[in-house]
């Protein structure tokens, strides 16, 4: 039911409908709860055929698929992006942040990668490697019982491979690697890079009956009109709405702060309805904050609760601290011998069929913290931009450079499909002093105060970047490759690292930590100061790993879920 | 041709949703819907709808501009027998669209790149250029199709130009349905089974699957079964 106000008080109010709050929603009225979910953006359901973009062709899109609108093209499922109007962010001085937000049901999920990692027993204890950052207040064994349950509920494909820091896992069996995907599989071998399956959450083998299975269009960025992908809104909210409990959704609807009675209990979130612009409130038992990593920050530093002057829940001072996202960086060639290619359907899932996780080791290497490197080629779809590398490949190739004619249209058909690109996504070091937090006077159009970010990559990264670049093209030259940028990036354009924010794996800005001066989160999720609140976004992780964080979000989500149960169970909240 | 009405259908798609109808006074965009609604391509959210209708209800390009540019579009992508050509894959409506879309990227870059080889069209020839004949149209188009020729030449205004149409000419030519699945070959976008590469490709590029993994990839035959597991992490149903 979608609804706009309410006088009732629901078991937990939760905010955000993406993989946190998602599963949050799940496990509790799984357990019989009555929940409110806020999310700020519409109602979506990539079944409803008017809603679908999946399976659109390029054409029919006024301007064929560009990204004027939509920075990862016009079909992508992903409502909002880099800039939302009326909804501004700013960074201080010379420091970057990109902030991505996606306004829907089931956030950023509809559209995500799918690239679903557990992290690794070293992970949850860097801290104790390297000296560096701080340690988890859990290890793997707490975390590793509801990757589980996450892999059986909700589907991954992936083989076990035992390797100490990728763990094995309830794979569903993988797809077979595409052409470019053996080629590079095969150029790993020679330089030492183990290329395994690629791990991401498409059901290849049915898992319940709610979901449907991958019919390999190879377009999980628009979410999939049978559930085949995982998205939050389809696989868990949904079937849970179907289920013990009793969810009531309100859509469109701004979270604006976590209201609190005189004993600093929370009972309420407060939010701006954007249908007529006015604010409410919705009363709560517990309050679940899952708005995405920075704007649960956010909504804390706008809660005010007696003695509380610095955000709800910030004794320690860390609230919007230790903001890190994943390292990224990557290039590509020209791979010769798959000039002129026989043309097959060879869409698969929506992304990488093959991947190499982190083989090296820190000890010996110039940078601390690994990266794992993904894969992107193939015969896709054409969209905007089909066809803009003629120049540099007829460079490449010795051709004539330029043209127009069908001599010129049959080139540009010899290179389709002949180029391949790798990219590294890594482990940056969270670090103190890269944050965000409330831009003093200004307000987005909702009247929220809105963040401001500081964000400066270090060595760390920088020469960690360097070296995806080495790795990436020892791979594509042994693969035949020419290098579409033969000269690694310089060390003052950080080695090619894309701005921080820009790999959208920002984590950390209110993180768990045993000693409640240290950190915003216990090692259950919850708000060391405020009893009945609990976090199970990105903002509660301690650090990030070379791996994408939406698994281990969605594993510490059930485990805060269950949690709450046995807390309400002894009747403490 | 009306222009205006050929975008409205382009916005519309082929769902036939009435976006536009009675929506033609710009203070309707003041008013603007809140709420994300589907546009035939796909939910669209209100500023992306306010986007649309602003340029369904705005044009930029002069028809005489429009027919110079579908000119220099066929010359590019002209097609084999029974293949389309540019503008046959929707061109003039495409450039019309792209350039109130991403006024700034376009505008000036094609209009003014038209008005450079009308002048120079009637420098050479004593008419623009849409009014001379094909040989004299190619003549002039040789001298700014190669850029790395033209480079440091008074041409160099022309070939700039042209390595911009030819970059939107290529996107409308192979994003049309024909011309990318008749003319590139593209075969996707379908539900299909994904079962490896065929086998003649693995053998031409001298690759085959790795035995140890041939068992583990996914068993077409039993996707449909529910997946069941041992306790150690096993898949027990793929084999």
């Amino acid at each position: 039911m979608q609804i706009k106000e309410s006088s009732k008080e629901y078991d937990a109010v939760i905010v955000g409908s993406g993989a946190g709050g998602g599963m949050t929603a799940k496990v509790l009225a799984d357990a019989g709860l009555n929940i409110a979910i806020i999310e700020a953006g519409p109602y979506f359901d990539p079944a409803d055929k008017n809603m679908r973009t999946q399976l659109r062709g390029t054409w029919e899109s006024p301007r064929r698929g560009a990204g004027t609108l939509r920075s990862f093209g016009d079909f992508h499922a992903g409502l909002s992006g880099w800039q939302i109007p009326g909804e501004p962010y700013d960074t201080v001085g010379d420091t970057e942040f990109q902030w991505w937000r996606t306004r829907m049901l089931g956030g950023r999920t509809n559209h995500w990668g799918r690239i679903s990692l557990r992290f690794g027993p070293d992970d949850f204890h860097r801290k104790d490697i390297d000296g560096l950052g701080e340690n988890w207040p859990i290890r793997y064994e707490d975390i590793a019982p509801y990757y589980d349950k996450v892999d059986k509920l909700v589907g991954v494909f992936g083989t076990n491979e035992n390797l100490p820091n990728d763990p094995d896992s309830f794979f569903l069996p993988p797809p077979k690697p595409r052409l470019h995907e053996l080629y590079t599989t095969e150029a790993g071998k020679k330089v030492g890079i183990p290329m395994i399956p690629g791990r991401l959450s498409m059901v290849t083998k049915k898992i319940n009956e709610d979901r449907g299975v991958c019919f390999y269009c190879g377009q999980c960025s628009r979410a999939c009109s049978v559930y085949a992908d995982f998205s939050a809104g389809t696989c868990l909210i949904f079937p849970a709405m179907k289920g013990k409990g009793q969810i009531d959704l309100f859509t469109n609807c701004m979270a604006r702060e976590v209201i609190t009675d005189a004993s600093g209990k929370a009972t309420a979130i407060s939010y701006i309805s954007k249908d007529d612009r006015r604010e409410y409130q919705v009363k709560g038992k517990v309050i679940v904050l899952a708005a995405s990593a920075c704007e649960t920050a956010r909504l804390l530093f706008n809660s005010k609760a007696p003695g509380m002057t610095a955000g709800l829940g910030n004794g320690s001072g860390t609230l919007g601290r230790y903001l890190h996202d994943s390292t990224g960086t990557g290039t590509s060639a020209l791979i010769p011998s798959l000039l002129d290619r026989e043309l097959y359907n060879e869409d698969g899932v929506g992304g990488m069929h093959v991947y190499a996780p982190w083989w090296g080791n820190n000890k010996k290497l110039d940078f601390p913290r690994g990266y794992h490197l993904e894969v992107w080629g193939g015969l896709g779809m054409p969209s905007y931009g089909f066809g803009g590398q003629l120049t540099r490949v007829q460079e490449m190739l010795g051709y004539k450079v330029g043209g127009y004619g069908n001599p010129m249209l049959k080139e540009v058909k010899q290179m389709y499909g002949a180029v391949v690109g790798m990219s590294g996504r890594g482990e940056s070091v969270a670090l103190y002093d890269n944050y965000c937090e409330i831009n003093p006077g200004k307000v987005d159009e909702w009247g929220i105060p809105t963040l401001r970010f500081h964000y400066k990559w270090t060595d760390h990264e920088r020469l960690q970047a360097k070296h995806m670049h080495v790795s990436i093209r020892e791979i594509l030259t042994a693969m035949g490759g020419e290098l579409f940028e033969p000269e690694i990036p310089s060390y003052e354009s950080d080695h090619g690292l894309l701005a921080p924010g820009a790999i959208i794996h920002e984590v950390g800005t209110a993180r768990m930590h045993d000693d409640p001066k240290q950190g915003v989160c216990d090692r259950n999720s919850r708000l060391h100061e405020v009893p009945n609140v609990y976090v199970t976004d990105a903002a509660s992780f301690t650090s990030q790993a070379d791996k994408n964080p939406t698994w281990t979000i969605m594993a510490l989500a059930w485990r805060a879920a269950d949690h709450i149960l046995s807390e309400r169970q002894k009747m403490n909240i | 041709m009306d222009r205006r009405k050929t975008l409205k259908t382009l916005l519309t798609g082929t769902l036939g949703a009435t976006l536009v109808a009675g929506c033609d006074s710009p203070a309707d965009l003041k008013t603007a819907d809140l709420k994300a609604e589907p546009q035939g391509y796909g939910l669209r959210l209100p500023h992306e709808i306010a986007h649309d209708k602003r340029i369904a209800n705005e044009s930029f390009f002069t028809e005489a501009e429009l027919d110079t540019l579908g000119i220099l579009g066929d010359i590019i992508a002209p097609g084999e027998p029974g293949d389309p050509k540019a503008t046959e894959t929707g061109l003039r409506e495409f450039l019309e669209f792209m350039a109130l879309d991403q006024p700034d990227q376009h505008q000036t870059r094609l209009r003014g790149g038209v008005a450079w080889i009308n002048s120079e069209s009637q420098r050479r020839f004593g008419k623009p250029f849409a009014e001379i004949l094909p040989a004299e149209q190619i003549n002039i188009v040789d001298d700014i199709a190669y850029p790395l020729e033209a480079k440091g030449t008074p041409m160099e205004f022309g070939s700039r130009f042209f390595e911009h149409l030819r970059f939107l000419t290529l996107t409308c030519y192979f994003t049309s349905k024909a011309g990318m699945m008749k003319v590139l070959g593209y075969q996707g976008n379908q539900p299909n089974v994904w079962d490896g590469v065929p086998q003649e490709v693995l053998d031409k590029h001298g690759l085959a699957y790795d035995p140890k993994y041939l068992p583990l990839y996914v068993n077409q035959d039993r996707r449909e079964e529910i997946a069941a597991w041992d306790e150690n992490k096993n898949l027990l149903n793929n084999g």
